[in-house]
C-alpha cells in the first residue's frame, strides 16, 4: 500500500473517531450543547415603522402616560455607542439603569435586569438584582427567566459592553419566548461601562 | 562468498539529515510540541464552545446563513484537535494526524493573516507589528505576528511529522510491524521500501546483524 493511501486512510480513521466523539459528547452535554441548525446570530430585520439603533423611541412615543422618572431621564439621555449589529430594541444608558434600580417598582419585581453573559462572568460580578440568561443556552435559563419577566414593566438586558452583541441576541430570545418587545430595553454600555463608573456590583457569593 | 540479497542495498553513506531523522528524536520533539498545543487549544475550545463560535464568526469564513457550517465546525474542530494531538502524543497514526493538523493549520493561518490585513485596511495607521486580537484558538488575545510565527513553526513541525520516515518512540511501530505490508523496520523503526524479514537495509548491514542470504 502506498504511503499516500495509507496516510489518507489514517486521516479518515482519525476524522471518523473525532466525528463520533464530537457528536456523542455534544449530544450528551447539557451545558455547552451546540445546536447544529440554530442560527445563534440571527437578528430580526428592522421594519420600516420601527425605530433604528439607539433611538429611545418608546420614551418619545408615550412620554407622559406612565410618567416614571426613568422615562423622563430617557428622553434627555445621550445616544449610546453604536453596536456591530443594527437592531430594533430600545436602549438605556447607565444613568437610566441606575435610576431604574432606585425605582421602588424594581424592588417589587416589576422591572427585571437580565445579564446575558456566561456563568463565569456572571459569578464574578453582575448588576445588583440581575438574573442570568446566556442567549446561546437559553433553554437552560428559560423557565427562571420567563417566570421573572412575565408581567414585568421593563426588562433591561445587558452583556459585557463594548463590542459584545450577546445582549441583542438575548433580546431576540426574549421576544421569541413571548415577552413583548415594548418592554425590552437594551443597556448597550453593559457591564464594562457599569464597572468603569464604579457603581455597585453583586457577585454570586453574595 | 554469500551474495547479498538483491533487494538489500546497504546505504552506508546516508545524509546527516537522514541519520538525524533516523534517531527518532526530532520526530519525538515535533510530536510532543504539536500534541501539547493541539490538546491544550482543543480542550479550551471544548470548554467554551460559544466563545469559539463568536470568534469564528469574526473571520467571515462561512456564510452566517445557513448556520450549519459554523455550528458543525464548533462541534467537530475541537475534537479533531484533541484526537490528532493524542494520536501524535502516543505515536499512533502519526502521518494521518499530521496531515489533518496541516489541513487545519494552513487555512487557519491564512484566515488570521486575512483578518489582520483587514484590520490594517480599516485603520491605515495600524502597523502589522501592533495588530492583535483574540484569534479564537483558545489562548486569548495575541499579537498577530507572533501568532503567525508560531503557526509557521507548527506547520513545519506537522509537515516534518508527515514526511519523517522513522517510527522510533511511536506506539504504532509495534502494531504496524505485525502488519503484512509494513514499511517499518522491526529493529530501528525506520521506514524503508526494502525490508527483508521485517529488517531494513541499514540494520541488516550493521556488524551485529549479519546479512542472510
Amino acid at each position: 500500500m502506498s504511503n499516500l493511501k495509507r496516510t489518507i486512510i489514517e486521516g479518515c480513521i482519525l476524522g471518523a473517531l473525532s466525528l463520533v466523539l464530537a457528536f456523542g459528547v455534544n449530544a450528551a452535554r447539557g451545558k455547552g450543547h451546540v445546536k447544529v441548525t440554530k442560527d445563534y446570530f440571527a437578528v430580526p430585520q428592522i421594519a420600516e415603522s420601527k425605530p433604528t439603533v439607539g433611538a429611545n423611541a418608546r420614551s418619545k412615543e408615550e412620554p407622559a402616560a406612565k410618567g416614571t422618572s426613568s422615562q423622563k431621564v430617557a428622553e434627555n439621555a445621550p445616544k449610546p455607542a453604536a453596536k456591530h449589529l443594527e437592531h430594533s430594541y430600545q436602549e438605556m444608558t447607565v444613568d437610566q439603569v441606575l435610576e431604574l434600580l432606585k425605582n421602588p417598582s424594581t424592588a417589587k419585581g416589576l422591572n427585571v435586569i437580565v445579564d446575558a453573559r456566561d456563568d463565569q462572568h456572571f459569578q464574578e460580578g453582575h448588576l445588583p438584582g440581575a438574573i442570568q440568561s446566556f442567549p446561546y443556552e437559553f433553554d437552560r435559563f428559560r423557565a427562571t427567566v420567563i417566570n421573572r419577566v412575565n408581567g414585568a414593566e421593563k426588562v433591561v438586558v445587558y452583556c459585557g459592553g463594548g463590542d459584545c452583541e450577546d445582549s441583542i441576541f438575548m433580546c431576540r430570545e426574549l421576544v421569541q419566548a413571548g415577552v413583548p418587545e415594548e418592554s425590552i430595553y437594551l443597556f448597550a454600555g453593559g457591564y464594562e461601562e457599569w464597572k468603569s463608573r464604579k457603581l455597585p456590583l453583586e457577585s454570586a457569593s453574595e | 562468498m554469500i551474495a547479498p540479497h538483491p533487494m538489500i542495498v546497504p546505504k552506508l553513506h546516508d545524509s546527516p539529515l537522514r541519520r538525524f531523522d533516523a534517531t527518532g528524536l526530532p520526530l519525538l520533539i515535533a510530536r510532543l510540541v504539536l500534541a501539547y498545543i493541539f490538546i491544550t487549544f482543543g480542550v479550551a475550545k471544548l470548554a467554551d464552545p460559544f466563545m469559539f463560535l463568536k470568534m469564528l464568526r469574526l473571520y467571515h469564513l462561512y456564510p452566517e446563513s445557513p448556520p450549519y457550517f459554523m455550528n458543525l465546525t464548533v462541534i467537530v474542530l475541537p475534537w479533531l484537535e484533541i484526537v490528532t494531538g493524542t494520536a501524535l502524543l502516543i505515536g499512533l497514526r502519526v502521518r494521518g494526524a499530521a496531515l489533518i493538523q496541516l489541513l487545519m493549520l494552513v487555512p487557519f493561518t491564512i484566515a488570521v493573516l486575512r483578518r489582520a490585513f483587514e484590520m490594517m485596511r480599516l485603520d491605515p495607521n495600524l502597523p502589522f507589528s501592533l495588530v492583535k486580537f483574540d484569534c479564537g484558538c483558545g489562548s486569548g488575545e495575541e499579537i498577530i505576528w507572533r501568532k503567525t510565527l508560531l503557526n509557521s513553526a507548527l506547520i513545519i513541525l506537522a509537515a516534518y511529522a508527515l514526511f519523517s520516515r522513522t517510527r522510533r518512540f511511536c506506539l504504532e511501530r509495534f502494531f504496524d510491524s505485525r502488519q503484512f505490508d509494513s514499511h517499518y523496520c522491526h529493529l530501528c523503526g525506520y521506514s524503508s521500501p526494502r525490508l527483508a524479514n521485517g529488517v531494513c537495509d541499514r540494520c541488516i548491514s550493521a556488524p551485529l546483524i549479519p546479512a542472510q542470504s
